[in-house]
């Protein structure tokens, strides 16, 4: 089952535009986002919480068009976003009010649990949490809504390891069942490794690729440039280059290289494949 | 069934979790028809991708190890007596290639290598 | 689901409904009957743009409102923001009415700036809105300025019966006498004085309501992030 389906999706800002020409994410798995600062990332997730509209294209949650979304539907997908909270002057204590008023399948029992372990006090103000405590906040807020579709921008910055490692374990737990996705941009790469299902890479607003961490682990290797480009057709596989004053590297997804048994590879890093990538 | 996952091993992390599942199978840890956790619930608990638990049980189920029922889940095969026999023999066979490799070392005849293990064998018992 | 952002709205606007009461409340018992038809209209004018200009500026601030798009969605935003702007104005009405019937200004005054009130909400409602929401604020502004126009014609007629009077006791005689004018005429004065205010009470709360079209109508520029 497909939870999202993008086709031709254009979206124009000012510097840049998003534009995603055919993009298909499986249902039941994690997906990292990752890009440089700008590429994108949360633009594309503010489009597909229905925050921002788009100009061109379609869009499709769970088989149904986005623009065409009742409000179970809409309340269907659970966002949480670095730059939007709740006024500051509120009280733990009223927002969950204002939830159980907003959300048609709101589970108290399920937040007060998420609050208790998270360790939030319900009299404190908004304005007076920090930016990890916001973060487990608004996330405690979007899974206690019945989501199938969760949409995370840089949630994990701001959260220590052990408060990371809660959270992706919750998203672990959440994608048991095969009906829900998590989709989270982080700009720390190491996040992710070994810990999502998918990573998307934005570029300038494109999907430079859209892999399994598998496939990504498997298939895309380091090694010497000038090594590399003595094995012929090597065109193909080249990703990426890097060098400094004493040596240059290559990046190459080793499925599109033939011949290169001799070549001395290492595996490439979730966070060297971006760098290689964007310093082309 | 125990399980560990060693994240920065040189050795894949599918290919760690397939050997790890396919020695509790065939050393009868598992038994014949048990049933294996679901692969979510496997990605889940060892903290790593579904797409790694499920290749591992694909290819689980393609050496004829488990097989699955849609909508029940994934159970451990009838154990194939061959299967079994093929892998000790795999592990004698490696670890002769070892001691051969160190009979050199230690400046060991092969007649002295045989007789070490007539004694080993008797001690064994 | 549209009560959760009333909620949420309450609570943003508590302390301005409160400071609204005490202060009503101190013009009502501290101040002289001439001064308290006089200030009401101007408290309440105050009242209601600090109330919609909170609103807008906390959902800025706090991007709320992007929170809102994305569990309800916009539409019920701006309904939200209808029903606020709806319910303060109505708050202002009733303070106005219980003002002018407190010093028993005539019932004939009270019936015309109720009808008044009615008419001009009617044809907001019926026309200006769902007119502006395709045309946005320039047809918006438009209408307005016909209201303004239409109500100063309208209103025109009445006060000239009152202008008579007013030069009478303002402008034709000398100062010292206006204490005693002031006294014999009050009542036809400050009636029309009040007139010119709930005039005023009208025109500029819509200011709020044109910020609801433009809120409703703009195409938002996302800054790029």
């Amino acid at each position: 089952m497909n939870s999202i389906r993008i086709k031709e999706l254009r979206k124009n800002y000012d510097k840049f535009s998003v534009d995603i020409d055919d993009l298909t994410i499986p249902s039941g798995c994690i997906v990292g986002i990752i890009g440089i600062n700008g590429s994108g990332k949360t633009s594309l997730l503010k489009i597909l919480s229905g925050i921002t509209k788009f100009d061109f294209g379609y869009v499709e949650l769970f088989g149904t068009k986005l623009d065409g979304l009742q409000i179970r539907e809409l309340q269907k997908i659970a966002s949480v976003f670095e730059d939007i909270n709740f006024p500051g002057n509120m009280t733990i204590r009223q927002v969950e009010k204002y939830c159980s008023m907003t959300f048609i399948e709101w589970d108290n029992d399920k937040f007060d649990l998420l609050l208790a372990e998270f360790r939030i006090e319900r009299n404190i103000k908004i304005i007076s949490l920090s930016k990890g405590m916001r973060s487990k906040l608004l996330l405690s807020i979007a899974l206690s809504h019945n989501p199938n579709l969760l949409l995370l921008d840089e949630t994990l910055s701001g959260l220590d390891p052990i408060a990371k490692d809660v959270v992706l374990k919750k998203l672990s737990a959440f994608i048991e069942n095969e009906n829900n996705t998590v989709i989270i941009s982080s700009n720390n790469v190491n996040d992710f490794q070994n810990k999502v299902d998918y990573i998307l890479l934005i570029s300038q607003g494109k999907v430079r690729f859209f892999e399994s961490c598998e496939r990504l682990l498997e298939n895309f290797m380091i090694c010497d440039y000038d090594e590399l480009i003595s094995v012929c057709g090597y065109k193909n596989s080249l990703q990426g280059v890097r060098s400094n004053a004493f040596s240059k590297e290559a990046l190459v997804d080793v499925n599109k290289l033939e011949g290169y048994k001799n070549l001395s590879m290492r595996p490439a890093t979730i966070e060297e494949i971006l760098i290689f990538m964007e310093e082309q | 069934m125990k399980l560990r996952i060693h994240n920065h091993s040189d050795i894949p992390i599918y290919q760690q979790l397939y050997e790890q599942i396919k020695n509790s199978i065939l050393c009868g840890d598992l038994s014949e028809r048990d049933q294996l956790p679901t692969m979510r619930y496997l990605a889940k608990e060892l903290r790593i991708s579904v797409v790694t638990t499920k290749r591992v049980y694909d290819e689980l189920e393609k050496d004829g190890l488990i097989y699955s029922i849609q909508g029940k889940g994934s159970f451990v095969a009838a154990r194939n007596k061959e299967i079994v026999r093929e892998e000790y023999l795999r592990k004698v066979e490696s670890s002769l290639i070892e001691a051969l490799k160190y009979r050199i070392l230690a400046g060991l005849s092969i007649e002295e290598l045989k007789s070490m293990i007539d004694i080993l064998e008797v001690t064994d018992e | 689901m549209i009560q959760g952002i009333l909620y949420k709205n309450f609570i943003v606007l508590r302390k301005y409904y409160i400071w609204l009461l005490v202060g009503l409340t101190i013009i009502y018992f501290v101040l002289s009957g001439n001064l308290v038809i006089l200030t009401t209209p101007f408290v309440l004018l105050i009242f209601q743009g600090i109330c919609m200009s909170s609103i807008f500026q906390v959902d800025d601030d706090s991007k709320f409102k992007e929170l809102i798009y994305s569990s309800v969605g916009e539409q019920k935003y701006i309904r939200s923001l209808y029903i606020m702007a709806v319910f303060n104005m109505g708050i202002s009405i009733l303070a106005m009415l219980f003002i002018m019937l407190s010093y028993h200004v005539s019932h004939n005054i009270i019936l015309l700036f109720l009808g008044f009130f009615t008419a001009i909400c009617s044809l907001i409602w019926a026309f200006q809105i769902p007119l502006s929401y395709k045309g946005g604020t320039s047809t918006f502004r438009i209408i307005e300025f016909l209201f303004i126009i239409g109500i100063i014609v309208f209103l025109g007629g009445f006060a000239s019966q009152y202008f008579g009077v007013v030069l009478d006791t303002i402008i034709k005689f000398e100062p010292v006498e206006w204490n005693r004018r002031l006294g014999i005429n009050f009542a036809p004065i400050s009636e029309f004085l009040l007139l010119i205010f709930s005039v005023f009470v009208l025109v500029i709360s819509r200011f709020a309501l044109i910020k609801v079209i433009e809120k409703g109508s703009e195409n938002n520029v996302e800054k790029f992030n």
